[in-house]
């Protein structure tokens, strides 16, 4: 396995970027402007868009980017990208980021974790270039927003352009929508921090099973003007809405829950879990959250005996890469 | 309230692709039972066009709801079932006034979605028919081919503006996915109310219908209108129209009007494009029936004049509504003076347009004359249909495009006249132009 | 009438799964409205485009809708709903309100049917207002919701005609000349009384008892049922996790949306919002949780509290004026019988 010389692939043909994410993380302001610092040379043609969806917040987000030294013609969406980029790794338990990217690709991740361990983990073959980008965004930007550091992660994998320039282009896109001037000097501060934290490393670990190409398997039986039987929802997992990393979590061991119910009825998703109890009306006794909860805190925020709470979350990798 | 109802025993339901449907739900031999005929007996009485409409839709016992706006009192269609619903003949039938087109296409949506196995109507016409156009494409598209729409052939809002009768209106409608069926005459107007909802219903078409006829011409002149008996009426759409397969809103547990991404948008577009298609099969056998009952031509794609036994004629004209009547009247005459052979289809099914039964009609013409009489903004919606129809034929006829009769101007015998020597212009192989429009016997 | 803690028991006909974003309140007032329709009668609904109708009725995942999982024997847990355009879910609930009496009239049905349309704003007071007032004045005995986040949120928050005075949307951006919003939103309660409607209420779930009675209330009555949810918009109104309900209470209370319950020939009283502007909380409170008002207020480091930004007195003063005309119209509509 021979990693694909991105610099080459742009003069020689078209370098097509997809990247994976969640809706309000930032992955189309990085995309906007990785492209944005790449049209800095005027020999160099862009095509930059999101999947346009009704996608609201949390939910899963794609955009792609195509780079070439030669204007570019090609309007289909992008199924085999040299370079993948995953941005919040939430996103990656509902889609396979890198999907289509032959071995030797470049595969751009936001996460804490090593390039060995994440080449391991979604098993990828090529050049592996991750960056702590919440930690760094925490810090400097009082928010785990990692898409800063994704972006020069990203700009860095791609290479050709100096870290001025890198700066410039997404400040400038901050500035397009009108972000005031103490927060780009905070995001200024992100940048230049994020180039110190990339780390890369070639591996070789996809099979040759491996994020294939999914075929279209035709439409399947339609219902007629798509009238449908209802209660689908229970497919739809928005779970993966919340913040990755963070689950909710109910604590009542002394048994304080007073029944207020307040609760129950400011539950957006109707999820609360409680039995009939003769003393309160109604005792909580927990909350679905693997499937729907999108944590979004007003339980956390009006329960009166403070029985919600954000908690860490994690995924244990092992296992899920066992079965 | 919610105790009150647990007793209930369970209702028997079965799952369909659109849902749970509880069949016994909704008794539909109450909603029988409570029509009140209008005709005991086959009659014959004299009515213009739209008390013709009127009068199918008041006999038809699964039409228990009126949906209309002023724009179609200038039809006399919601007048007259008014009227009717009024002096009590109605029973226990409404008659819904809204306040504009577009809620009366709304309402329609919700009303057949509500119950898919009665029928909702209305008449409209003209810039009413365009006030509806957001909602006549989800319901073209919606599966549901128990609505009913009666439009009256109007100019559309187009500068300088007429609202005198051409079919632009409902040309310009032509992708909404409804099917489009022409009448021309009373009685067709009559039969053809009567058999529409038979062919939409179908549950291999399940497509909402859009009858329609001339404005003037046709809506508001009066002549002979044989009526038939209710009784017949109930007989006839009861052996085409069965419970709807799938859920309504009141007798099912299913979700209408869901957005769909790109990833089916195109499938749903194929199944639409399908079932309109099998249209084509199933309204030559409903037309059949309706002939067997009655005794008069049925539903047909089109109606034929003048064509000899091995179709080979000398000028086709291809043209629809009452026009291709003076057309037709003037014939033989026409025949005579230029020694040539004519013949003449009245489009009856403008969509889908029936371009297999339009071919083998026409593929021994020598010259078809298609006369258009909507706006277009090239050769006409019929040229264009007529010229795709014969397009793949080995040798096909030359197709000759004409305009007359645009914004309900009268289309003279002088015209037709001038029409058909253009026609035979075009016999000897001389150029035509792509258009030309013909107006008191003159070229414009 | 039903106590607050039997409500939360039922189950609701508005399921998880939505793709509403996280803390919606238009969800949390599904969530409620689809619990107290859980009353024995069969429950059709009928939806405008909006947020909530992308969100939850898709094909083929999200259909976030229904009762119960599994096929139901009962059909009074039987449920349909329906969208057509942005504009229509005043009509469609009122053909489907027909189509059920009449066939009621004949005596081919023989089960409670209760109708319930919802649109959002937009599609109530922009595009939609001439299917919203018609319906009222035909009186047709349907519960309208008209969930109102003051923006067309669903096409990128844009201004509609509830959109709140000097707030910024994506079409009254703020900038050197343009403070957001020019100008009030448009007196849609008053509009719902003068159309004739039976009931007209303002309330959301943060005021979740007379929330839960009010929608009862609408349910029952015997014309059309007018029910205004406030609904703080997390991604347009730009405010924190967890802050929804909080929002809806803090701007009810001081006057931007105060609660509001009316019936025809009883009148009404708004509730939760002193007619005193003093005895509110001060709107800077309200401003200042929401980035959508960043340009009027700042947070004072010393007292923690929010103040008018320098220079923009004067718009947060006009602001506060137009909340004590707001509550004084509001107390106005009460006494109308």
């Amino acid at each position: 396995m021979e990693p694909i010389d991105l610099d080459r692939t742009i003069r020689e043909s078209t370098l097509e970027v997809r990247g994976d994410g969640k809706a309000g993380g930032g992955l189309v302001l990085a995309f906007q402007s990785l492209a944005g610092l790449m049209l800095r040379d005027p020999d160099v043609h862009v095509q930059e868009w999101p999947f346009f969806s009704s996608a609201r917040r949390g939910a899963n987000i794609r955009s792609f980017l195509r780079i070439s030294r030669r204007p570019i013609q090609a309007a289909c969406e992008v199924t085999r990208p040299v370079m993948a980029v995953l941005m919040d790794e939430g996103a990656a338990r509902s889609v396979d980021f890198a999907q289509g990217v032959p071995p030797g690709g470049t595969f751009v991740l936001n996460t804490r974790h090593t390039p060995e361990e994440c080449a391991r983990h979604y098993r990828l073959s090529g050049r592996v270039v991750t960056i702590a980008g919440d930690a760094i965004g925490a810090k400097y930007l009082k928010h785990p927003i990692g898409n800063v550091s994704l972006y020069v992660a990203a700009a860095r994998a791609v290479g050709g352009m100096g870290p001025e320039a890198m700066v410039d282009a997404f400040l400038e896109a901050l500035k397009r929508r009108h972000v005031p001037a103490a927060v780009l000097s905070r995001n200024r501060d992100a940048l230049l921090a994020s180039a110190e934290a990339v780390r890369e490393g070639i591996h070789d670990e996809a099979g040759p099973d491996d994020h294939p190409s999914a075929p279209w398997e035709g439409y399947g039986e339609l219902p007629v003007g798509a009238q449908t039987p209802l209660r689908l929802s229970q497919r739809n997992r928005t779970a993966d809405f919340a913040p990755t990393g963070l689950r909710l979590r109910f604590e009542d061991p002394k048994t304080a829950c007073t029944g207020c119910a307040h609760c129950i009825t400011n539950c957006p998703e109707g999820i609360i879990r409680f039995v009939p109890d003769a003393e309160r009306g109604l005792l909580v006794t927990g909350v679905d959250v693997s499937t729907f909860c999108k944590l979004c805190g007003e339980c956390i925020a009006i329960c009166p005996e403070k029985l919600f709470c954000e908690a860490p979350f994690e995924e244990h990798w092992e296992e899920v890469a066992a079965t | 309230m919610k105790e009150a109802t647990t007793h209930l025993a369970p209702m028997p339901h079965r799952p369909t692709p659109s849902g749970e449907l509880y069949p016994t739900a909704i008794d539909l031999e109450r909603v029988r039972a409570a029509h009140r005929p209008l005709y005991e007996a086959r009659d014959t009485i004299t009515a213009d066009g739209n008390t013709a409409a009127a009068i199918a839709t008041l006999q038809m016992w699964r039409c228990i709801l009126f949906a209309g706006f002023p724009i179609t009192p200038s039809t006399k269609w919601i007048e007259t079932v008014a009227s009717h619903i009024a002096g009590s003949g109605g029973g226990k039938k409404r008659v819904k006034l809204l306040e504009a087109e577009h809620a009366v296409a709304d309402y329609l949506v919700g009303a057949a979605a509500s119950c898919r196995d009665l029928i909702f109507p209305t008449a409209t016409s003209s810039v009413g028919l365009d006030h509806m156009t957001e909602t006549t494409r989800s319901l073209g598209a919606s599966g549901l081919g128990n609505v009913l729409l009666i439009d009256v052939y109007r100019a559309t809002a187009n500068y300088p503006l007429c609202i005198e009768g051409d079919p632009s209106d409902t040309l310009a409608h032509r992708d909404d996915g409804f099917i489009q069926i022409a009448c021309r005459g009373k009685q067709q107007i009559y039969d053809t109310v009567l058999q529409a909802p038979c062919l939409g219903m179908h549950p291999d078409v399940l497509t909402p219908t859009m009858p329609g006829y001339y404005g003037i011409k046709d809506s508001h002149r009066n002549a002979r209108l044989v009526v038939e008996a209710d009784r017949e009426i109930h007989a006839f759409q009861d052996r085409w129209i069965q419970p709807c397969p799938l859920p309504g809103l009141v007798n099912g547990d299913t979700a209408f009007g869901n957005c769909v991404t790109s990833r089916h948008f195109q499938g749903f577009k194929v199944e639409q494009k399908r079932r309109l298609e099998r249209a084509l099969d199933i309204l030559p056998k409903i037309g059949a029936d309706f002939e067997r009952a009655f005794g008069r031509p049925g539903l047909a794609t089109f109606d034929s004049v003048g064509f000899p036994e091995d179709g080979g004629v000398d000028v086709a004209v291809v043209s629809m509504g009452p026009d291709f009547g003076t057309f037709d009247s003037r014939r033989a005459e026409f025949e005579r003076r230029y020694d040539l052979r004519v013949g003449g289809i009245a489009m009856r099914l403008l969509t889908p347009f029936p371009r297999e039964a339009v071919r083998r009609r026409l593929e021994r013409a020598s010259v078809v004359l298609v006369v258009n009489q909507a706006h277009h903004w090239g050769r006409g919606h019929l040229t264009l249909d007529v010229a795709d129809a014969l397009a793949d034929l080995p040798r096909p006829p030359r197709v000759v495009g004409v305009f007359a009769g645009l914004g309900g101007a009268d289309v003279s015998v002088e015209t037709w006249e001038r029409m058909l020597e253009h026609a035979r212009g075009a016999l000897g192989g001389g150029p035509t132009p792509p258009w030309a429009v013909f107006h008191e016997g003159r070229a414009l | 009438m039903s106590g607050y803690k039997e409500i939360a028991l039922r189950e609701s006909c508005f399921r998880p799964g939505s793709t509403l974003c996280p803390g919606c309140m238009e969800s949390i007032a599904l969530q409620n409205v689809g619990r107290v329709s859980d009353n024995g009668a069969k429950t059709i609904f009928t939806l405008g485009t909006s947020c909530a109708e992308v969100s939850s009725l898709a094909f083929p995942n999200v259909v976030a809708w229904g009762r119960g999982d599994a096929p139901p024997d009962d059909y009074a847990a039987s449920f349909g709903i329906i969208h057509n355009v942005f504009e229509s879910a005043p009509t469609l609930a009122e053909a489907a309100r027909d189509v059920a009496d009449l066939l009621a009239d004949h005596g081919a049905i023989a089960h409670p049917i209760q109708v319930i349309g919802a649109s959002g704003d937009g599609g109530a007071f922009a595009i939609g207002l001439r299917s919203l007032l018609h319906t009222i004045y035909r009186k047709s005995r349907v519960t309208l919701m008209v969930l109102v986040n003051e923006i067309f949120a669903n096409t990128g928050f844009q201004y509609s005609p509830a959109t709140t005075p000097f707030a910024e949307t994506s079409t009254t951006p703020v900038g050197d000349v343009a403070l957001g919003n020019p100008r009030p939103p448009l007196d849609y309660v008053h509009l719902a009384i003068a159309a004739g409607a039976g009931m007209v209420s303002q309330v959301s779930p943060a005021h979740g008892k007379l929330f839960v009675k009010t929608v009862e209330r609408s349910l029952a009555c015997p014309e059309t049922a007018v029910l205004y949810v406030p609904a703080p918009c997390i991604s347009g109104w730009k405010f924190d996790d967890g802050e929804t309900v909080r929002i809806a209470t803090l701007g009810a209370q001081a006057g931007v949306f105060p609660a509001f319950v009316w019936e025809r020939g009883k009148g009404g009283s708004v509730k939760d919002c002193s007619l005193d502007l003093a005895e509110r909380p001060p709107i800077e409170e309200f401003l200042g949780a929401q980035r959508r008002f960043h340009h009027l207020v700042v947070k004072d480091p010393e007292s923690g509290r929010f103040v008018a930004r320098p220079g923009r007195e004067e718009a947060v003063a006009s602001l506060r004026s137009w909340t004590q005309e707001n509550v004084e119209r509001l107390y106005r509509l009460a006494d109308l019988r």
